[in-house]
């Protein structure tokens, strides 16, 4: 009864199925071809991650988001209603349910799956990766204990902050109120004429930020904001910090000196990696890399190993994983650049992708079986062309 | 890598190319070379691969006035006098004459001789140019690049031997010194030579330290000046020519060297001065016309080469790579396959039975061959069949003459065999246009560096590719046979061959891109980024998804589903190497130079096809005319 109602009925019909894939390859279309003048990032932002598309001022479009989920439901509804569960029909069946498992696994991945970098020069270790888009204002006091710097961090998301917006910093006992922020500007070493107050605090000699139009990449993006920090008994001291400086602002707090940063987020990793080798092998001859590898060491506790990450062979601990993405030279020395994943459903593409796999596997030999039998002269061979079967048959 | 020779280098050039004093009447046999090593682009090669390579990249062409590329190569090394006028520098846009200042002549190749004059023009010209992204580069632009680049290499090659070729410039005039240096006088001299002799000419110069005064000087003491300021100015001159043939250990790891590193450097010239000097006796050996003695110079330099870097430096065994040079497979299947297609094509008018088994013999034996070659390819390079875009071509052949040799074999009615036939020829005349770019065996950058891999993800999207492509073949046959009236029984045959090969083509392309998935969530972190070619491959699942949806719905019938199949060609195109165009994203290793207006012909003609059969068939169904 339930399936002959409306909404069923348009929900199991395969022209859904095809209009919704016929929207998602012009979607794909549109995606790559967006990409080649605005890059991959805001393609994913405007075309493949949304819901919708604004497309001219006033023409809203269904993005990939919107597709997909008709998709999965449209899968959904054609499983319970429309689905026969034969053996003929088994491989099917099975495919499908891989395919609902690969758009699952899609929208897991979006929630769930971060994306960071790690660059280590040779000798350094490091316990945290920085997002590629994201930024966050922290505050730390620092010491070392024999080689190694100890950073005692608070630190809050850029995203969703606005002027006026305040910020505690518990662990330091500081208050500070954001009084300015751009999203894209430059650091200025000479302020506008007339401004009689003192300069703000910053590392860099920054006296002014001069605010920017917005790249739609967000990596080439960097932000300034203006901080009114309050230190209980003392002044309050205004700060300047942009997000295109390495150097972090100092402020005394008695005995101390508590540093400000506006930096690209940074995530703890579980374990600390230091790099000790970084090799890079070319073909002779050449500058094209035949292979390049870290050797690097992991520390957890006590207890740490050497190993070596290179491509095609990423290191896995925990839900994170590391893998050779970059290299650079310098004066220094060299440096790495790991990509750190942290995916808790990593493995559901591959799931998603067996069960896909035995899927097809088991409609081929159920194929195979019957063809077989046809060309044998068994029963299958009249049923099948007494039906008038629409697969195979032209008509 | 373009290295870039300012305006004077060039003219010193020009003016050191004198007359080589004893250039042979005929050139001698040089197949003894043939199996010479030399490191090329990471690759070590046969020399007779080199050649070749060097020869189509320059004139899209694999032999020069009747000599073998081999022969040619020689010709440039050891007479590079005489190949100034060999009209080998192929200029497929005229601008670009323009732009070196120069009167575009007749045909499309021209001389060295012919270019020199544009040189400086070209070569400020290729040093703007290459500020521009590859990508943003118009026609002329990449085609001033290609010639700068052609004509750097020509310069380099010819360069490689003129430590050996004897010249006047050189030629020891004062007989008391050809006496003290050992040499006739009055008579032509290489550099190699002197060079020999610098220990005795230093016994001079040193002397000399005493004489301030020029007036003071012997004639033999100004001799030896103006010979070692001569050789002086060469050494400094004769640098970076990257003709690398002797192998060596250093310390940063395997390196090799052209015979001029080797003499500007005494301490790699005193680990090395065998192969030199096999090298400069190949030269006099060549210029003498004597075959035997180039013959024995080769193996004296190659028995040097394996005693010295034996335990360090692997040097390869190319017998196999010659005799894959020899038969060129992938030259003649076009032949064949293309002979193929046109006697079934004529089955089809008359004497069946002749030109039918004619065709299949051809087209059997094609697919063997064209397996023979791959397998040699996969021999020579250890590596799966596919790694590059030249090799996806010759592989999506093979597969798609595969097919329609299975669909064949199970139909008998000659729709198998046409597709065999022509999607083979098309498919390896256009693998025939890649391989004028460089080596076809070329090296890997790292990320694709995974036998695994290669084997597992790159076949199966090329299957799929294969796939698609051949059951649009067959969709092209459908729609003809339909719009022709065929009967229903044939029209059925040829429904089935192109909805089972494009099964074929569903599954492998949607398995290829899962694993494609899988191997970049092990290299880059993510399973799928949107990465133009991942949505290439996306393209014709979607694509393949939506037909066998619309069909099994009735929506579209046979004559829908041909039409599809048919535009499901242009599909595979955009994400074979319409995306490489784009050159974004990290599968752009492929990009090539010069496909966009070929891919928009293609793309145009498929599109009238498709709409103009579309056309003709409404018409009939509208006026009731009875269609399948």
């Amino acid at each position: 009864m339930l399936r002959r109602t409306k909404p069923v009925q348009f929900l199991i019909s395969y022209k859904l199925t095809i209009a919704c894939l016929l929207w998602l390859f012009v979607l794909t279309l549109w995606g790559t071809v967006y990409q080649v003048n605005h890059g991959l990032y805001p393609a994913q932002q405007k075309i493949f991650n949304s819901w919708i598309i604004p497309t001219w001022g006033f023409l809203p479009l269904p993005g990939a988001r919107t597709i997909l989920w008709i998709l999965f439901f449209n899968l959904l509804t054609v499983t319970f209603f429309r689905f026969q569960f034969r053996l003929p029909k088994l491989g099917i069946l099975v495919l499908h349910l891989g395919m609902f498992l690969l758009i699952f696994s899609s929208w897991v991945t979006l929630h769930f799956a971060v994306e960071s970098n790690l660059t280590l020069e040779e000798k350094e270790a490091s316990n945290v990766s920085a997002d590629y888009h994201l930024w966050e204002i922290s505050a730390w006091t620092q010491s070392f204990t024999g080689d190694t710097l100890l950073k005692q961090v608070e630190a809050h998301d850029l995203a969703g902050l606005e002027p006026g917006g305040r910020l505690s910093f518990e662990q330091h006992g500081l208050q500070a109120v954001l009084s300015l922020y751009y999203p894209n500007c430059r650091g200025l070493l000479s302020a506008a004429p007339g401004t009689g107050s003192p300069p703000p605090l910053n590392a860099s000699g920054i006296r002014q930020l001069d605010p920017q139009p917005a790249s739609q990449d967000p990596v080439e993006n960097f932000p300034g904001v203006a901080l009114s920090v309050q230190i209980p008994g003392e002044d309050t001291q205004n700060l300047l910090l942009y997000g295109g400086e390495g150097e972090p602002t100092p402020v005394v707090k008695g005995e101390e000196l508590v540093y400000f940063q506006l930096r690209r987020k940074r995530y703890l990793l579980p374990v600390t990696l230091g790099l000790v080798d970084f090799q890079k092998e070319e073909h002779p001859g050449t500058r094209m890399a035949r292979s390049y590898k870290s050797i690097v060491e992991i520390f957890t506790g006590a207890v740490h190993r050497r190993l070596t990450i290179y491509m095609n062979n990423p290191l896995r601990v925990e839900d994170f994983t590391f893998y050779q993405a970059s290299f650079g030279v310098s004066n220094e020395g060299e440096s790495s650049t790991l990509a750190v994943v942290r995916h808790p459903g990593r493995l559901l593409p591959y799931i998603a992708s067996i069960v896909v796999a035995v899927g097809l596997l088991i409609h081929f030999c159920l194929m195979l079986w019957k063809y077989a039998k046809r060309q044998n002269g068994g029963p299958a061979s009249g049923r099948g062309a007494r039906r008038g079967n629409k697969e195979g048959k032209n008509d | 890598m373009i290295k870039s020779l300012t305006p004077f280098g060039f003219v010193c050039l020009l003016g050191l190319w004198l007359p080589a004093f004893s250039a042979p009447g005929q050139a001698p046999d040089v197949s003894a070379l043939r199996s010479m090593i030399i490191l090329h682009e990471g690759r070590q090669k046969p020399l007779d691969t080199y050649a070749r390579t060097m020869l189509t990249q320059f004139s899209g062409r694999s032999r020069y006035a009747g000599h073998s590329a081999l022969e040619w190569l020689a010709k440039v090394f050891f007479t590079p006098e005489k190949t100034k006028q060999h009209t080998i520098f192929l200029i497929n846009n005229s601008q670009t004459l323009e732009a070196m200042g120069l009167e575009p002549g007749e045909g499309r190749r021209y001389s060295y001789q012919q270019l020199a004059p544009g040189l400086k023009k070209l070569s400020e010209v290729a040093a703007e140019v290459q500020k521009i992204e590859e990508k943003d580069r118009n026609a002329v632009e990449a085609e001033i690049l290609r010639i700068y680049n052609n004509l750097t290499q020509y310069i380099n090659m010819a360069a490689t031997f003129q430590f050996a070729i004897p010249y006047e410039t050189f030629a020891v005039k004062d007989s008391s010194l050809a006496h003290y240096l050992g040499l006739e006088a009055d008579s032509a001299q290489s550099y190699y030579s002197l060079f020999d002799k610098a220990g005795l000419m230093f016994q001079v110069l040193d002397t000399l330290k005493s004489k301030p005064s020029t007036d003071n000087w012997t004639p033999l003491e100004q001799e030896i000046m103006k010979l070692t300021q001569k050789m002086f100015q060469w050494s400094n001159f004769y640098r970076n020519i990257p003709v690398n043939l002797i192998p060596m250990m250093q310390e940063g790891g395997e390196v090799w060297l052209s015979p001029w590193d080797a003499l500007n450097d005494r301490n790699t010239l005193s680990r090395v001065k065998l192969e030199v000097d096999a090298l400069a006796a190949m030269c006099e050996s060549y210029l003498r016309s004597e075959a035997s003695g180039v013959k024995q110079a080769r193996s004296a330099f190659e028995t040097a080469v394996r005693e010295r870097v034996a335990s360090d430096i692997a040097v390869g065994s190319p017998n196999l790579e010659l005799i894959y040079n020899q038969v060129n497979p992938f030259f003649w299947l076009k032949v064949i396959y293309g002979l193929g297609a046109l006697l079934l094509l004529a089955s089809f008018i008359g004497w069946r039975r002749g030109f039918y088994f004619s065709a299949a013999l051809l087209v059997i034996a094609g697919v063997l061959l064209n397996t023979a070659g791959i397998l040699t390819r996969m021999a020579i390079m250890g590596r799966p069949p596919v790694t590059n875009l030249y090799e996806t071509f010759i592989f999506v052949g093979w597969a798609c003459v595969l097919l329609g040799l299975v669909v064949e074999f199970f139909q008998r009615r000659g729709i198998g065999l046409l597709c065999s036939g022509v999607s083979g020829f098309f498919l390896m005349m256009i693998a025939g246009k890649y391989a004028r770019e460089g080596d076809t065996m070329g090296m890997l950058v790292a990320v694709l560096d995974s036998n695994f891999w290669l084997a597992t993800h790159v076949v199966c999207i090329t299957l799929g590719y294969a796939g698609a492509c051949a059951a649009g073949v067959v969709g092209h046959v459908y729609v003809v046979q339909e719009l022709l009236r065929v009967s229903k029984d044939r029209l059925r045959d040829t429904y089935r061959a192109m909805y089972g090969i494009l099964a074929f083509g569903l599954v492998f392309s949607f398995v290829g891109t899962v694993l494609g998935g899988i191997w970049a969530d092990q290299s880059w972190g993510r399973f799928w980024g949107w990465d133009p070619k991942e949505n290439g491959a996306l393209l014709i699942v979607l694509w393949c998804a939506i037909l066998f949806h619309a069909r099994m719905d009735g929506i579209i019938r046979g004559f829908g589903f041909a039409l599809g199949a048919a535009a499901g060609i242009m599909v595979v195109m955009f994400a074979w190497f319409g995306v490489n165009l784009m050159g974004v994203g990290l599968h752009s290793y492929g990009f090539t130079s010069g496909v966009f207006y070929r891919l928009m012909a293609y793309g145009s003609f498929e599109t009238i096809f498709i709409l103009s059969a579309w056309v003709i068939y409404l018409y009939r169904q509208n006026s009731g005319q009875k269609t399948s």
